[in-house]
Order: structure tokens, then sequence, then C-alpha cells
């Protein structure tokens, strides 16, 4: 039992380090999706939406992490 | 069964890279076991896990191509996205000193101070020796796993490229491991890493916009686009994150 919550707990911690980045990329994943729906003729700048949101997610992560008192 | 070229290459590339990166983690356990606890002990909880491994990959692959290939680009892209970005933003937290470089030097002596704390082996079976190599071996190895599923996810035919990649690192680092007979402490781990979550987050990206059917500026040729524009943020952000840990308070120690 322990070794299998051991293992449950690796698999998690595969992809969700920090519980707030993680809910930011969900998101703006969800964000983008919803925005595509509605969408018609679908745009290429919703890609790029994407991509831009991702980017600006990943480097205020890090800024914040960086400036957190250590 | 085709393989799509425009794929293929970064496919295997990223599984090669990323799943020597885990190899690289397990050898340093398996080797830590082998020197402090018998070869007998360590190469038995190593080959359990492999075949633990296999029957996963035999027992969940074939239920991949039941589901659509939309969803499975939406959510393998998705959980690759979050893999890839949060390898990504460690890298670029090492980078720029805000946290410690990993150090297999270190995590081996961690190890074998264990292993040898753990006193003598019981039998002709050391069950501690087997458990250690086992526990390293599986979680690393499901890392592989969900690393190959998840860049030959995209497409017909890419997991063939993806678990060549990987094949190729587990043979590399294996070898490696056997000449040297010690932890690969001088591979780059966090260079790696940091290479290995670009093209990941890259991937994830591009999955995940073809399971919400976006429309991509240049087709599949955008995938380099988007590793550009990863590494692009990647290397902005390791001098701002050093510049902005500089600045941060610090906390007083007594």
């Amino acid at each position: 039992m322990n070794a299998l919550s051991t293992i449950l707990r690796e698999l998690v911690g595969l992809v969700v380090d920090d519980v707030g980045f993680a809910a930011a990329i969900v998101g703006w994943i969800i964000l983008a999706g919803s925005l595509s729906a509605f969408l018609r003729p679908p745009s290429p700048w919703v890609a790029i939406l994407l991509v831009a949101g991702l980017g600006a997610i990943l480097l205020d992560s890090v800024l914040r992490r960086a400036g957190a008192t250590r | 069964m085709t393989v799509d070229w425009v794929h293929a290459w970064p496919t295997a590339l990223a599984a090669f890279l990323a799943s020597a990166v885990e190899f690289v983690e397990a050898l340093t356990v398996v080797l830590a076991v082998g020197a402090m606890r018998g070869w007998r002990g360590a190469l038995t909880g190593t080959a359990a896990a492999l075949v633990a491994l296999l029957t996963v990959v035999l027992l969940f692959g074939p239920l991949l191509t039941r589901i659509p290939l939309q969803a499975v680009q939406l959510i393998v892209g998705s959980l690759l996205l979050l893999f890839g970005l949060r390898w990504l933003r460690k890298a670029i937290l090492r980078a720029a000193g805000v946290i410690p470089l990993h150090d297999e030097t270190a995590a081996y002596a961690r190890e074998t101070g264990s292993l040898r704390a753990a006193g003598p082996a019981g039998g002709v079976w050391d069950a501690v020796a087997i458990a250690t190599a086992f526990k390293i071996t599986l979680l690393e190895g499901l890392e592989v796993v969900f690393i190959v599923i998840a860049v030959g996810a995209g497409g017909v035919g890419l997991l063939v490229p993806a678990g060549l990649g990987a094949a190729a690192a587990l043979l590399v680092v294996a070898a490696l491991g056997i000449v040297l007979h010690r932890p690969l402490a001088m591979v780059p781990e966090n260079a790696l890493k940091f290479s290995v979550g670009v093209l990941l987050a890259a991937f994830g990206t591009f999955w995940v916009g073809e399971g919400l059917r976006l429309v991509w500026p240049g087709g599949d040729w955008s995938i380099p686009g988007l590793t550009l524009a990863y590494l692009l943020v990647a290397a902005l952000a390791v001098p701002l994150g050093r510049r902005r840990a500089a600045a941060a308070p610090t906390l007083a120690v007594r």
C-alpha cells in the first residue's frame, strides 16, 4: 500500500510540481479551447495566443519563485 | 505503418534526451545498491522492474489505439505540456541559481549511506537491495514510458521513433555505467533538462493545439517555431530570474 501510494505520488509529481503553475497552464488551455470553439472560420491567432500565454505563465512563475523570500 | 519524418527525428531526439536523464538517475541508485549490497540484488530488482514495466506497456499500450487520435492528442498533449514546462521551469531556476543543481555524486553518497545504515542482508536474497533497485527502476522507467507515449502520441508511427530514442538512451547509459562503474556526474544534467523541457513544451503545445483543432501557422513546421519560441522565453527567464533572486529579501539565519 505504501509502495503504491509512493508510485501514485511520483506519477502526479511528474506533471504537477507547483499547483498554481499547473492550474494556470490548464486554465489557459481551456480558455484557448473555448475561444476556438466560438471562432468561425478558425483563426491561427488562437494558436499564437495559446503559445504567448503559456510563455507568459512560464516567465511569471519563474520570476515569482525567484523573487520569493529565500 | 508509415513514419512521418517531419516529426520522427525530433520525436526520437526528445525521447532520447528525456529518457537519458531518467536512466542516469536510476543508474546512480542501482550502482549504489550494487556497490553496497552486491550485484545479485541490484540486478534482480532492476530486472523485476523492467518486467513490470513491459507488462504495463503491453497491457495499456494497445488501449491507446482505441481512443480517437484527437482526444489522445489533447489529453496526452496537456500532460506533456505540464511535464515539459515543469522541467523547463526547474531547469531555468537551477540555471539562475535560485535552486541548487542536481548532483549525481551527492545522490550516490546519500544512497550508499542509507543502504549501509539498513544493516546486513538477512538471507540468500537481500530484500533491501532488491526493493531499492526495483523501486528506482520502476519509478524512473514509468517516467520513460510516459515520455515515449507522450512524444509519440501525435500520429501513427511516431511511437516507433520515440521508443527507439528511449532504447538508444538505455543502451548508452547502461554501457557508460558498465564501463565507468560510477555515477555519471559529468553529464550536464541541467543543460539536458533545459533542452528537453524546451522540446517537450513545444511538442505538448503542438499536440494540444491539434487536439483543440487550432490552425497552426505553417502546419507541422510550426514545431521548430514553437521550439524557438520556448527557447527564447527560457533564455530570457534565466538572467531575469537571477536578477530577481539577487534583489529578493533573505531570511536572517541565526
